[in-house]
C-alpha cells in the first residue's frame, strides 16, 4: 500500500442548511466490513503515474461535504492499493461507517475539472480493504425518481439492475443506492448507465465509467 | 419602650412577606395547572403535492375513473426503440392493466404515496419507495400488507405491488370526493424532491384540567417546502384520521386534512421539517396555554389588582406605624420633661420650706438664746 500525495485540501464544509448537490453520482464504494480506525479512504488505483485524483465526501443529509485533491507518484505504473490520507477537523462526523449516512467518491482529474463522463475509482471508505471481490454500491442523487436502474457495459442486452431507496430519513444529497455484485464487474474501465423513471416516464440517463480492479 | 417598637416592625414587614408568599403560591399553582394537559389534538390542513400515507386499519377507496399502470423492467433495446408507444395515461415505461371504475383496498399495515405535481393527474403509488422512516415497522400489521385492486371493467382482482401506479386523469379529479386517511401520514417531501407542500396551517387544541372546553394553544402557518407529521413523545409517527380531496383543480396539488386520532395521553407533537432549520417538534409551552386561557388573563388582572392594593395598604400602614412610633417617643419625652419640671418645682418648694423652717428655727433659737441670757444674766 502506498500513500498518495495531497495536493489540496481537505476543504470541509459543515452547514446548518443542506445545499442540494448538482452531482448525480455522489458515491461509489466497495463494501466489506467496518474499519478499526476512521477516517480511512483507500482505493485500488490503476497505473496512472503523476495524475490528479479528486476525492469527495458527502453526508446523506447534505450537511457535511469535503473535497480534496491528490496526485499519484511519478512511478505509479501499476495498479496498486492507494491510501488517500487526509486530516479532518470533524473526526466525529467522519466516524460514520454506514455508507447510507456518509459516502465517498474518487474521480480522475482535479476537483476543479468538469468532465462529460465522470471516471470513478471505487473506494473503501471507513471499510477494510481486504476482500478482493467486494461488492460495489453506487449512491445516486436521482431527484426523487420512482425507480432507478443500472446497466453495466454498453451491451444493449445487458440486464437492468434495480436500485433501492437509501435507508435514511433525510435523503438530501443522495436518495438511491444501486448494489452491484463484484462478480458482475469487469476489470478495467467499464461504463455504467443509470436510468431513472418517474411518473411512468423515462428520465434522461446518466453514464459514468468505473475502474474496478481486483486487489 | 422597646416592646412598643417591636410591634411597629411587625406591622411594616409582615405584610410584604404575606403578599410575596401568596404570589409565589399562585405562580406555582399556575405553573402546575398549565404545565400538563389531559389530552391534545393536533390538526393540519394543507395543500400539498405529496403525502405518504400508512394505513393502520383497512380502508376502501372507490375511484370512479382511474387507470392501473404497471412498470415494465426496462431493457436498453426497448427503451431506445419503443418509447414512442404510450398507453395514456400510463407512461412510456409502463403497460396499462385497465382503466375505469376502480376500487382500492388498503389493508392494515399498507403504505402508499399520493402525488399530484402541479395541476396534473393524481398518482397513487402502491408502496412508498420515497419514504423510509425509522420505526415505521411498528405500525399496523406488516404481514399481508399488499393492497387489492378491483377493476370494474374487466372484473379483475389484482394484488397490488410496488411496481404499480394508479393514475386519475385531470378531468376525473372532480369525481374523487374525499379519500379517507386512517393511519400515520407524512405531508410534503423534502427538497430536492419536487413533490413539496404548497401551503397550510396547523392548530394545537387542548382542554385544561377540570374544564371541558378546548383552547387553541398553538397554531401557525406551513410554508412552501415544509414536511409535517404527527408523532408521539418518542417521535414515532401516530395515526391520524382525515381525508384527501381536491377543492380547486386549477391550483397545484391537492388538499389534505389530518387530525390526530389518539384519544388520551396528550403527548402528541407536531414534527416540522423546514428548509434551513433542524427538525422541530412542536408542543405548546405552559405560558402559551396560560395566555390562551381567558380565565387566566382575568385571574392575572385580579392578582395584579390585589397585590397593588396590598402594596398601597402596606405602605399606608407602614407610614401610620412610623407616625405612631414617633408620637409615642414624643409623648414619653414630653412626659419625662413634665416630671422633671414638677420635680424642680417640688425641690424649690422644699427648699423654700427648708429655708422657711431654717429661718423659723433661727428666730426661735435667737429668742430662746435671748431668754436664756436674760435668765442667766
Amino acid at each position: 500500500m502506498r500513500e498518495l500525495e495531497v495536493v489540496g485540501g481537505p476543504h470541509e464544509w459543515v452547514r446548518n442548511e443542506a445545499t442540494i448537490s448538482g452531482a448525480i453520482v455522489v458515491g461509489v464504494l466497495r463494501l466489506s466490513k467496518a474499519a478499526d480506525s476512521t477516517p480511512r479512504l483507500r482505493a485500488m488505483v490503476p497505473g496512472w503515474p503523476d495524475r490528479p485524483l479528486c476525492a469527495r465526501l458527502m453526508s446523506v443529509d447534505g450537511l457535511y461535504e469535503a473535497e480534496m485533491d491528490f496526485r499519484t507518484p511519478k512511478d505509479w505504473t501499476e495498479t496498486a492499493l492507494g491510501d488517500f490520507k487526509f486530516e479532518t477537523e470533524y473526526p466525529d462526523i467522519l466516524d460514520e461507517t454506514n455508507p447510507n449516512q456518509l459516502t465517498a467518491r474518487i474521480t480522475r482529474g482535479a476537483c476543479s475539472e468538469v468532465h462529460d463522463v465522470v471516471e470513478v475509482v471505487p473506494a473503501w471508505f471507513n471499510q477494510e480493504s481486504a476482500p478482493s471481490n467486494s461488492d460495489l454500491a453506487i449512491f445516486v442523487n436521482s431527484g426523487r425518481a420512482d425507480r432507478l436502474y443500472a446497466f453495466l457495459g454498453d451491451d444493449p442486452s445487458a440486464p437492468a439492475i434495480p436500485c433501492e431507496p437509501v435507508a435514511s430519513e433525510r435523503r438530501t444529497s443522495y436518495d438511491m443506492r444501486c448494489d452491484i455484485p463484484g462478480s458482475d464487474l469487469e476489470a478495467g474501465g467499464q461504463i455504467v448507465e443509470l436510468m431513472p423513471e418517474r411518473g411512468g416516464m423515462a428520465d434522461p440517463s446518466t453514464t459514468f465509467r468505473v475502474f474496478f480492479t481486483e486487489q | 419602650m422597646a416592646r412598643k417598637y417591636s410591634s411597629g416592625w411587625l406591622g411594616s414587614l409582615q405584610l410584604p412577606v404575606v403578599v410575596l408568599a401568596i404570589v409565589i403560591i399562585a405562580l406555582v399553582s399556575i405553573f402546575f395547572y398549565y404545565d400538563s394537559v389531559p389530552e391534545r389534538t393536533i390538526s393540519i390542513r394543507a395543500r400539498t403535492q405529496q403525502i405518504t400515507a400508512h394505513f393502520a386499519a383497512r380502508t376502501d377507496w372507490l375511484l370512479p375513473h382511474a387507470a392501473l399502470c404497471e412498470a415494465r423492467l426496462p431493457s436498453r433495446s426497448t427503451r431506445d426503440g419503443a418509447s414512442a408507444v404510450v398507453d395514456a395515461p400510463c407512461g412510456n415505461t409502463e403497460r396499462k392493466l385497465g382503466e375505469g371504475q376502480l376500487s382500492l383496498t388498503w389493508p392494515s399495515g399498507a403504505r402508499g404515496v399520493m402525488r399530484r405535481l402541479g395541476t396534473g393527474p393524481i398518482e397513487i403509488l402502491l408502496s412508498s419507495p420515497m419514504s423510509v422512516e425509522p420505526g415505521e415497522a411498528t405500525i399496523g400489521d406488516a404481514s399481508g400488507s399488499a393492497p387489492t385492486i378491483s377493476l370494474q371493467t374487466t372484473q379483475q382482482r389484482i394484488a397490488g405491488h410496488e411496481r404499480q401506479r394508479i393514475v386519475i386523469r385531470e378531468d376525473a379529479l372532480a369525481m374523487i370526493g374525499s379519500l379517507r386517511l386512517a393511519g400515520p401520514v407524512v405531508i410534503g417531501d423534502q427538497a430536492p424532491s419536487p413533490d413539496i407542500l404548497v401551503e397550510g396551517h396547523y392548530e394545537i387544541r387542548e382542554p385544561l384540567r377540570w374544564r371541558g372546553d378546548k383552547l387553541t394553544t398553538d397554531s401557525g402557518a406551513l410554508v412552501l417546502g415544509d414536511t409535517v407529521s404527527i408523532v408521539d413523545r418518542e417521535r414515532r409517527p401516530i395515526p391520524v384520521s382525515g381525508f384527501l380531496t381536491i377543492v380547486d383543480r386549477e391550483v397545484s396539488g391537492f388538499d389534505v386534512v389530518a387530525v390526530d386520532a389518539k384519544l388520551e395521553g396528550g403527548d402528541e407533537q407536531l414534527k416540522l421539517a423546514r428548509v434551513g432549520y433542524q427538525d422541530a417538534y412542536l408542543t405548546p409551552h405552559w405560558t402559551e396555554r396560560a395566555v390562551a386561557d381567558k380565565a387566566f388573563v382575568v385571574l392575572a388582572a385580579v392578582i395584579a389588582a390585589i397585590s397593588a392594593a396590598f402594596s398601597i395598604a402596606g405602605e399606608t400602614i407602614s407610614i401610620a406605624t412610623q407616625a405612631k412610633a414617633r408620637r409615642v417617643k414624643i409623648v414619653s419625652r414630653a412626659a419625662s420633661e413634665g416630671i422633671l419640671r414638677q420635680g424642680q418645682s417640688e425641690t424649690r418648694k422644699a427648699e423654700a420650706e427648708v429655708s422657711w423652717h431654717e429661718s423659723a428655727a433661727g428666730t426661735r433659737a435667737r429668742r430662746d438664746a435671748e431668754l436664756l441670757r436674760r435668765f442667766v444674766g
